[in-house]
């Protein structure tokens, strides 16, 4: 029996909450301290799928640069998906996104990319849609760490994904 | 190397070997000590998961792989460290080598924390003030503009109520006709409070700083309230400190509107007793002093659970059921503005008393200030200041021009629109606009953002822009800053109000002043 373990990087710019996406998917938890990450964590959780197989989803919980170039080219190596992570509360980290998804489609043409706007528990969403939508931002999913929510759709979503 | 160097180094840096299925074949000990031989690398951290998508991918020219600032952790007693690992893929081996960095790292990520924090906290201060200014400022529009919608039909309903009172009604109607006109003005309080709030909310409520007659203030509020006293045979006791200083700077109209909520208050729950208002002078430094009031009532009392919250909106304790229960917040409120203290003291059924401390300066420039209300603006080389005034009211155009010639050192040109502003400006130098921001045409705004943008010279570019109006909206500053004008005065004003302001902006924008 081979056990199916496919990586997923989580990668964007700091503080937008990739770690708290983790921490929530991984342990269901979450806390209001920033606490910056440095370099990579590396943590696993094995997901019953629908179909019978197991897999083990392989988080890299990146340290996050304004610039995705910027992120160590070893930390993306070999992923079977990125979540791209923003934050909803600071334009800054997603005005832009667009030049980031470019380079990611471009150096890793077959990665499946998630594009996932945080924070959803803190914005007045009527508002920030129109924000996203002056930027050009094209988001998969709108997320909060802090209440759970989209979260675990979000890694069932790409687990979904990476099995079919 | 030498022997403690070796250990050192040593102590640093494991390597472990496995072979192509994952299998431990070598290990050392020095950093995670529960590796042994025969372990399943994958098994040890899922970093090590990665080893299978290199040995797809790995080619023997492109075999080495490194892998900085690694957190790892190694069965469930070690202690988490920040490595750099690298992997070497041979034929039949796996070489791992791990580099112990953790104290170095750690240090780097203390310096990453502060800069990404700060970085942080100024992307998202731009966010929510850009949000917060959007909705304060539809929410204080809102407010001023129903405040100016209610006001003008409640004066009129006042002022209509009086005239009925002078024809001739019954007794009973006469009654009536009183507890109307006293609803109009509790619902006048209601909205002056409401405005008020916002304003203390969104910061732009702004403390006169004013000289002002302490004893004359105290003494006008003690008349008001004997005959109140009197109505309700309450006892009035008033003790007021003759050592006061009755010269003072400050906010008259605040502090009478603070005293008078809690006298009234007073009044208002006390069927029989006294009323007692004492006003004590209790120090303060050289020029400032700190003014004791207290408010003391032998009324219905507040329960001890209901007087910690008292002091919040919307919040009443008493079954008379009146007032917005925005009055109290609002005295707290301004007390805090006024750098002072409010205390509450409180016995259900023997009444309340509230000690507020309010800090004020004493007006030591008094008398100078009296002989010389003029501006104290140094000449220009050509005698006087240049002034544009962009108004299109008559009477407004006339009002402005008698204060500035009063001073004796303007010219003033005067335009009604902003397209003759523009001739003007273009073919003159001036020191000083004056623009009325609702013009007919072309508005203010619209005109100081073509000055400021469109403009390279500099005498017209920089000119310093007072815009006035009529318009109350409470963000009506901000506006004007946003539109390049630098300073805004509200109509109606004084002859001081309007000197004093163009002597700040001189200042400002460093003309000369004396
Ligand atoms: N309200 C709210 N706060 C969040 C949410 N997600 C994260 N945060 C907060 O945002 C801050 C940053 O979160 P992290 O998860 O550390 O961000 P990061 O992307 O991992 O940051 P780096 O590791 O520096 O790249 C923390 O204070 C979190 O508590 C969310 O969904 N809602
Ligand atoms: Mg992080």
């Amino acid at each position: 029996m081979s056990k199916l373990s496919k990586k997923i990087a989580l990668v964007g710019p700091f503080g937008v909450g990739k770690s708290s996406l983790f921490r929530r998917f991984i342990d269901d938890a979450f806390s209001e301290d920033y606490k910056s990450t440095l370099g990579v964590q590396i943590q696993k959780k094995v997901i019953q799928m629908d179909n019978g197989t197991a897999l083990s989803m392989i988080l890299w919980d990146t340290e996050g640069h304004e610039e995705i170039s910027e992120s160590r080219s070893s930390y993306l190596l070999g992923s079977h998906a990125f979540i791209y992570v923003f934050d909803l509360t600071r334009i800054d980290t997603y005005k832009n996104i667009n030049d980031q998804i470019v380079f990611l489609k471009s150096n890793y043409p077959n990665v499946l990319l998630k594009i996932i706007g945080n924070k959803v528990d803190t914005v007045v969403l009527k508002r920030v849609k129109k924000s996203l939508k002056e930027h050009n931002v094209n988001y998969d999913c709108l997320t909060s760490a802090k209440t759970g929510e989209n979260v675990a759709e979000l890694f069932v979503d790409i687990a979904v994904d990476l099995t079919n | 190397m030498s022997n403690s160097n070796k250990e050192r180094f040593n102590n640093k840096v494991q390597l472990i070997t496995t072979n192509h299925n994952g299998i431990v074949s070598y290990t050392d000990l020095n950093l995670f000590n529960n590796v042994s031989q025969g372990d399943i690398i994958y098994d040890l951290h899922p970093f090590f998961e990665i080893i299978k998508s290199l040995l797809q991918t790995y080619t023997p020219t492109n075999n080495e792989f490194s892998f900085p600032c690694v957190h790892l952790t190694m069965g469930s007693s070690s202690k988490e460290r920040i490595c750099d690992v690298n992997i070497t893929i041979e034929l039949a081996e796996i070489h791992v080598i791990i580099f112990d960095y953790t104290e170095t790292y750690q240090e780097l990520n203390r310096i990453s924390q502060e800069r990404n924090e700060s970085i942080i906290k100024n992307q998202e201060l731009v966010f929510s003030n850009k949000l917060l200014l959007e909705k304060e400022s539809f929410k204080n529009d809102f407010i001023a503009n129903i405040n100016h919608e209610v006001s003008t039909p409640i004066t009129s309903i006042k002022g209509f109520l009086d005239l009925l009172r002078k024809t001739d009604l019954s007794y009973e109607q006469d009654e009536l006709v009183q507890i109307i006109l006293r609803e109009s003005e509790h619902l006048e309080r209601i909205f002056g409070d409401m405005l008020d709030l916002s304003k203390i909310e969104t910061g732009s409520f702004k403390l006169l700083d004013e000289p002002f007659d302490l004893k004359d203030l105290i003494q006008s509020i003690v008349e008001s309230y004997k005959h109140i006293a009197e109505e309700n045979a309450l006892e009035f006791k008033v003790d007021i400190d003759t050592k006061l200083n009755p010269k003072m700077i400050g906010d008259k109209t605040r502090i009478y509107q603070i005293v008078n909520n809690l006298l009234n208050n007073a009044f208002k729950y006390t069927e029989k007793g006294f009323v007692k208002f004492k006003v004590s002078k209790k120090g303060g430094k050289y020029k400032k002093q700190i003014v004791e009031f207290e408010i003391e009532d032998s009324g219905i009392g507040i329960g001890e659970e209901n007087q910690v919250t008292m002091f919040e909106a919307f919040v009443q304790h008493n079954d008379k059921g009146e007032g917005s229960g925005l009055g109290l917040h609002v005295v707290k409120s301004l007390v805090h503005l006024m750098k002072g203290t409010i205390d509450v003291e409180s016995e259900l059924g023997k009444g309340t008393k509230f000690t507020l401390d309010i800090r004020l300066r004493h007006d030591i420039e008094d008398n100078d200030k009296k002989e010389s209300p003029k501006l104290k603006l140094k000449l220009p080389k050509s005698g006087r200041y240049r002034v544009l005034l962009v108004e299109n009211k008559r009477s407004t155009q006339y009002l402005i021009t008698r204060l500035l010639l009063n001073q004796g050192c303007f010219f003033v040109d005067v335009v009604s629109s902003a397209e003759e502003a523009i001739k003007a400006i273009e073919n003159r130098v001036y020191d000083l606009l004056i623009l009325d921001i609702k013009l007919t045409g072309m508005s203010g705004f619209d005109l100081a953002l073509k000055i400021r943008k469109e403009y390279a010279d500099e005498f017209i570019k920089d000119i310093p822009i007072l815009g006035i109006s009529a318009i109350k909206t409470l963000n009506i500053e901000n506006m004007c800053a946003v539109n390049g004008i630098d300073s805004f005065l509200a109509k109606p004003f004084s002859e001081e109000l309007l000197v004093g302001k163009i002597t700040k902006l001189f200042k400002r924008k460093g003309k000369n002043i004396s």
